[in-house]
């Protein structure tokens, strides 16, 4: 696998503070740095992680790394209103 | 279709932002709010560590003419008292924070709000539609520009996470087997550690609780336990603003630092337990066993110990980036809709 087919990383983060300060923090790194301090924030307690690092690490507030398959969403989706539905 | 969803807790103000069908923008901020002239006087310290800066002046709103700032960290608002009882969202507080939340959109038009209550508090109708009605409408946020919220939803705030839970598939076979599962969903926040459950799907209405047991008694242990350990008097506001900013230490005597996360470990073995442990005996009562324990908010990990133990059975997980899963689920509720 080439280094432009590595998927990005799939990082979920938990942090106790502020998002925005968290990228801030990140953006102030070399993205060659940029695993190396989420661990570092990650040891420390800062932030939690799971899912392999890969070296090009960036961490995003988005939920869970990435679109699942439609199908999957479609059954989140029904699932969500169905619970919507019956409040 | 704009859509914003909020979360106004009692230490943060969540919130996620967007137009349908996007992934939404989320940010986070302080809970702290109040007229601008009981905010200190900050000094502009060059710090080596942005995630260790004490924040900013926040957002400056107007309520009832008056101007307030808004997103502060409590530490820095002086001679005012913190909003702390259950009646939270009829406060100029909470109306700051909500004002502060609509600045971030930065649009004239939102066409769906969507925010939370404790599950006994939405289920009194009247004062969920009291808050309903106090949302939507016009809103002069900064006194000057005006944001029109078309329509307000409140729902049962544990809902927030699970949506969110579903929504990213955090586990897989919660959402195959939903109709199938029994599933808790602790909310471990400053003032309260709410809890709801949802079986088949659908949320039990009356299987909810709240038990004053949450981060700010366990933040409180921590103080003492540090004073009877190293006589340093620390604040339980020092140690919040150091966890929300996500500071390993506070400054003990002879300006020692003094690691957090053991005092806050050992507070939270005598806090979580005692809100689990009544989590537990209503469930115990309605003979109901969790097959599914979530846990939320920002005190999700001080608890993750005692519910393991509480509910060996059952599969805890602590939801995804649980500050903000509330807000980002409010927005999918409206998303999907």
């Amino acid at each position: 696998m080439s280094k432009e087919e590595i998927p990005k990383a799939r990082v979920s983060v938990s942090v106790p503070g502020s998002f925005s300060l968290l990228h801030a923090d990140l953006a102030a790194q070399p993205a060659h740095r940029r695993a190396e301090r989420i661990r570092q924030l990650a040891t420390i307690g800062l932030l939690v992680c799971t899912g392999k690092l890969p070296a090009h690490a960036s961490v995003t507030d988005t939920p869970h790394g990435g679109e699942p398959p439609e199908q999957a969403r479609a059954e989140s989706v029904a699932a969500i209103r169905g619970l919507l539905d019956g409040i | 279709m704009y859509i914003l969803g909020l979360d106004i807790g009692y230490s943060n103000l969540k919130l996620a932002c967007g137009r349908a069908g996007t992934t939404p923008r989320t940010e986070i901020q302080p809970a702290g709010a109040a007229p601008r002239s009981r905010l200190n006087v900050r000094l502009n310290i060059p710090c080596m560590d942005p995630i260790a800066q004490t924040g900013t002046d926040g957002v400056r709103v107007r309520i009832h003419g008056e101007e307030w700032v808004a997103g502060v960290h409590p530490g820095r608002i002086e001679h005012w008292g913190r909003p702390l009882h259950k009646d939270y969202p009829t406060t100029d507080s909470y109306r700051a924070l909500f004002h502060a939340g609509l600045l971030a959109c930065a649009t004239r038009r939102i066409d769906a709000l969507v925010t939370g209550l404790p599950t006994a508090q939405w289920l009194d109708e009247d004062y969920r539609a009291a808050l309903k009605s106090s949302l939507e409408g016009v809103h002069k946020p900064d006194g000057e520009h005006a944001v029109e919220i078309v329509e307000a939803t409140i729902l049962p705030q544990p809902l927030g996470t699970f949506i969110d839970f579903l929504w990213g598939r955090q586990e897989e076979n919660v959402v195959r087997h939903l109709k199938e599962l029994c599933v808790a969903i602790i909310d471990a926040g400053y003032y309260s550690t709410d809890w709801s459950v949802i079986t088949q799907g659908a949320l039990r209405k009356a299987l909810n609780g709240t038990s004053m047991k949450a981060m700010a008694m366990i933040f409180e242990g921590a103080a003492r336990l540090i004073a009877d350990d190293d006589g340093a008097e620390i604040s339980e506001r020092q140690i919040e603003e150091a966890v929300a900013d996500g500071r390993p230490t506070c400054i003990g005597r002879q300006l020692k630092p003094i690691s957090l996360t053991p005092y806050l470990t050992r507070a939270a073995q005598e806090i979580a337990p005692i809100a689990i442990d009544s989590v537990c005996a209503d469930l115990r009562d309605a003979d109901t066993a969790p097959q599914v324990v979530i846990l939320t908010g920002g005190g999700a990990d001080f608890f993750e110990q005692s519910a393991r133990a509480a509910f060996p059975a059952a599969r805890v997980v602590t939801a995804n980036d649980r500050v903000i899963a509330n807000a980002r689920g409010y927005f999918f509720a409206r998303s999907v809709a």
